[in-house]
Order: structure tokens, then sequence, then C-alpha cells
């Protein structure tokens, strides 16, 4: 039973709620439609032949990332699958201990960008980590000396995995300021971002590139 | 007698390089001492000790169970009595200058594994691998980085440490190739086998940083204060547990 001096509220919600509902609606489409592809190519300079490149973009309004997601490692005959993860900022991974057997494994890391312990995970057992803020994170199993693993965390969900450089695509971004960037694991090499304004149905040509590092005393 | 030959340098290396606590400091001089230990993470050593001692174990067994009070390790396992863990003082005083040996051996292995060193420090770098290297020290937070001439295969080259932080020294060519180096201005350090004894002798009265690091666990922390005349005892235990708080 809800009492009278609270009944116009209770009509208020209901009555708010399809106006609110119509709004949304009304509202989220021409963010839709405004959706854009970027495309380009990444290329290195310095004669290097790298391998799995990410190239991302990133708000520079430094909005967190909207499509946060759950990801799993399993640890099975003591390794992490996967070895390398990408994951959007403010996402959680699962740590799960996917062994046959009674194994224990102590998941940790040192990293700047993340540090944990999970403590000691036996079989079974499934331990969560968040990953708020983009950078890469190398954790490691305390127990298991070939147990190693990274996370790639990129600041929003507009990112692809190339396994060598060329031609990259990232579909469905909303209109802004971005910046158009990629992670490289040889600590020898590092990308030169690109600021990229989304305004139309699509930004092509985008010319991302990635260079040695030059020798830069602190 | 071979086996006796080889344990005499880590015998040397395990007796803080012959200091006594019990004689006393030079006049107007302190030191710093202790034992520096990496183990696992105390969870896992609770377990192990519950399970008690097994005699036939193998590399399949998920655990190696203890023996004696202390964890036994299989060769799946990180086996943390062998560890090289370094005791390190910052001091001020210190003049630079030494020189720390690297050696690439072949495809994924150079060794060491990780080096302490300080600011001005010299690493002699030899590529004992069959192909050229271009070896580069790379600051693992920042972009800082200093580099040497293409090494090619059996030179040997030197290369002065002007990058200060967590490093780390690889090749252009092979990344696999890779010693973990923590740089620092003023540092002294003392690399022991873990569950051994450090000691930093002859030191002036005052406040130190004193670091214990494993490259596998990080850094541990401590500040420590010198008084003329005084032996001062501090422990380290690098874990998992212990560093990440």
């Amino acid at each position: 039973m809800i009492p009278k001096g609270k009944r116009w509220l209770l009509f208020g919600c209901v009555a708010v709620f399809p106006v609110l509902l119509i709004m949304i609606t009304v509202f989220s489409v021409p963010v839709t439609a405004l959706a854009a592809s970027v495309s380009g190519k990444l290329k290195v300079y310095g004669g290097k032949k790298l391998k799995n490149i990410i190239v991302f973009l990133e708000p520079t309004n430094k909005k967190a990332a909207d499509a946060v997601k759950k990801y799993k490692v399993t640890q099975k005959g003591r390794v992490f699958d996967p070895a390398v993860t990408v994951v959007i900022a403010g996402s959680e991974v699962i740590f799960i201990n996917d062994e046959g057997r009674e194994i224990d494994h102590n998941i940790y890391s040192l990293s700047r960008t993340r540090k944990f312990d999970v403590g000691l995970v036996s079989k079974g057992s499934e331990l969560v980590v968040d990953f708020p803020k983009p950078g890469i994170v190398k954790y490691y199993c305390s127990v298991h000396k070939n147990m190693e693993g990274t996370i790639i965390v990129v600041p929003s969900q507009f990112y692809t995995l190339l396994d060598k450089p060329g031609t990259f695509i990232l579909e469905n971004v909303p209109e802004g300021e971005w910046k158009l960037n990629a992670a490289v694991s040889h600590r020898r090499y590092s990308a030169s971002p690109v600021d990229v304004a989304v305004s139309g149905p699509s930004v092509d040509s985008v010319i991302l590139q990635i260079s040695r590092k030059r020798r830069k005393r602190r | 007698m071979i086996a006796g030959l080889l344990a005499l340098p880590v015998a040397v290396l395990a007796d803080g390089h012959g200091f006594d606590p019990d004689e006393p400091p030079p006049e107007g001089k302190g030191s710093v001492y202790g034992t520096v230990t990496a183990r696992p993470h105390k969870d896992y050593v609770k377990k192990a000790k519950e399970l008690g001692s097994k005699e036939d174990y193998d590399d399949n067994d998920p655990y190696a169970g203890s023996a004696d009070g202390k964890v036994v390790y299989n060769d799946t396992m990180v086996n943390y009595d062998f560890a090289d863990v370094y005791a390190i003082l910052l001091n001020p005083a210190a003049k630079p200058g030494k020189v720390h040996e690297v050696e690439a051996e072949g495809d994924e292995d150079q060794k060491p594994r990780a080096l302490a060193v300080a600011f001005g420090d010299i690493i002699r770098i030899k590529n004992a691998t069959s192909k050229p290297l271009t070896y580069f020290l790379a600051d693992i937070n920042g972009d800082s980085i200093q580099e040497i001439p293409l090494l090619p295969p059996g030179g040997s080259a030197d290369m002065t440490v002007e990058l200060v932080g967590d490093l780390e020294l690889t090749t252009d060519e092979d990344d696999s190739l890779i010693t973990a180096v923590l740089s620092r201005e003023g540092l002294q350090s003392q690399r022991v086998r873990s569950g051994s004894t450090y000691a930093f002798p002859n030191m002036n009265p005052g406040e130190y940083d004193l670091l214990f690091w494993f490259w596998r666990l990080g850094i541990l922390k401590r500040k420590v204060t010198v008084e003329a005349g005084e032996h001062t005892d501090v422990d380290g235990v690098l874990s998992v547990d212990t560093v990440v708080r």
C-alpha cells in the first residue's frame, strides 16, 4: 500500500518514464547516424618487421570508455591462455584456474598501470581484477617460472590488432575529436599519435607512423 | 672437488663479503647489514607446510610440499632458494664506475637476468651469439633510451649508464635477449643468494635508502639510519605479499 502523500510521486515517475524513453530514442538516433569509420595505413620506419601491433583511438576529452566488458584468462597446463589480452579501460578480467589437477597459482603484477595480487588460486577458482586505466600490464604466477602474460588496456572500444604493419579500419566511431595511436611491445619503437576529427561518414587515408625511439636522456 | 671449487664463490658472496658484526666498526663509521630472502607467497608457504614432505614427487606433482619447515620446489616452479637478490644502498658519497658484465649466449639467453647499477657505471656487453646485435637501454616507464653501435658476433663493448630508473637492456634485433636493469644515483649493491647476509660497512653516519630487489618480485624500500660505532641490522623478505600492497 502506497501512502497517499507519495502517490503523486509514483504517478510522476510513471508519467515521466515514457517521455524519457522517447527523448533517449530521439537523441540517440543522430549519434548512431554520425558514427563513422576511420581507416588508413600503419607505417614502420627503421627497418624493423614488427608484429602484433594494436591500433586504437583515444577520446581527447578523456571521457571514460563506455563499452566495458568482462574478459577471461585461463590457467591450464601451467600457462596463461591467452598470453596476450587486449581489454577496454574500465573492464574486468576473470582469471580462471582451469587446471585438470589440484594445481594452485598466484597471479600478480608489479606494473604501474595496475598492481595486484590475487592470492592463492586453487583449481576451479575464478578471481576478478579490474583494469581502470590504459597501459600495458605484465603479470606472472609467483609459483610457476614459465607463467607470464600481458594485458594491454586500450582507452576505448575502437581498436584493432594488426599482425603486421599495413592497412587498418576502425568502424562505428562516434563524431568528435580523437587521437589515433598504436601500442607496440618492442621497447625500441613507439607510435607518433595523430589527431583525428570525426564528423562525416568516414575519415580515410590516415597515416600512423611507428619509428625507432631517438636517444633521449632524462 | 669440482663441486667444492664451484661452491667457493657462492660462499664468499653469502657471508656479507667477510663482514663480522661482532667486530666494532672503524671510528666515526657505522654499517648496515642483515639477511635478504625471497620466498613464495605466504599463502603458498602455508599450504606447502600443511602438506608436509613427499618422498617421490616429480614435475607433474602440483606441490612438492615442504621438508624441515622449508618449501620444496620442482622444476616447473620458481625456486626462490636459488634466487639472486640484491641489497642496495643509495649513498650520495658513492663513486660510480663499477664494471658489470652482460653476455648474450644464444637465442633468448642473456645473462645475468638482472643487474643493479649506478648512474655512471659501465655495462660491458659481450655478443656471444652468431648474429650482429644493436644493444640499447630503455626506461620501461618512459621514452628515455641510450644505445651503443652494432656489435658483431664475438664482439664486446662498454656502455656507460646515462639513465636512472627501472630499465631494460635488450637489442633491436631480438628483444627476447633481456636484462632487467635497476639504475639509481649513488647506488651501492650486493648480489647475494636468497637467505644470505649482505653488509655495507664503513658508512658515514646519516640516513640512507635501503632497497631489496629481485627482478621477478620488485623492490622493497626501507629507510635506515647509520650511527657511528653501530652496526644496524635490517632484514628484508621479498615476496608478492610483501611487495604488492
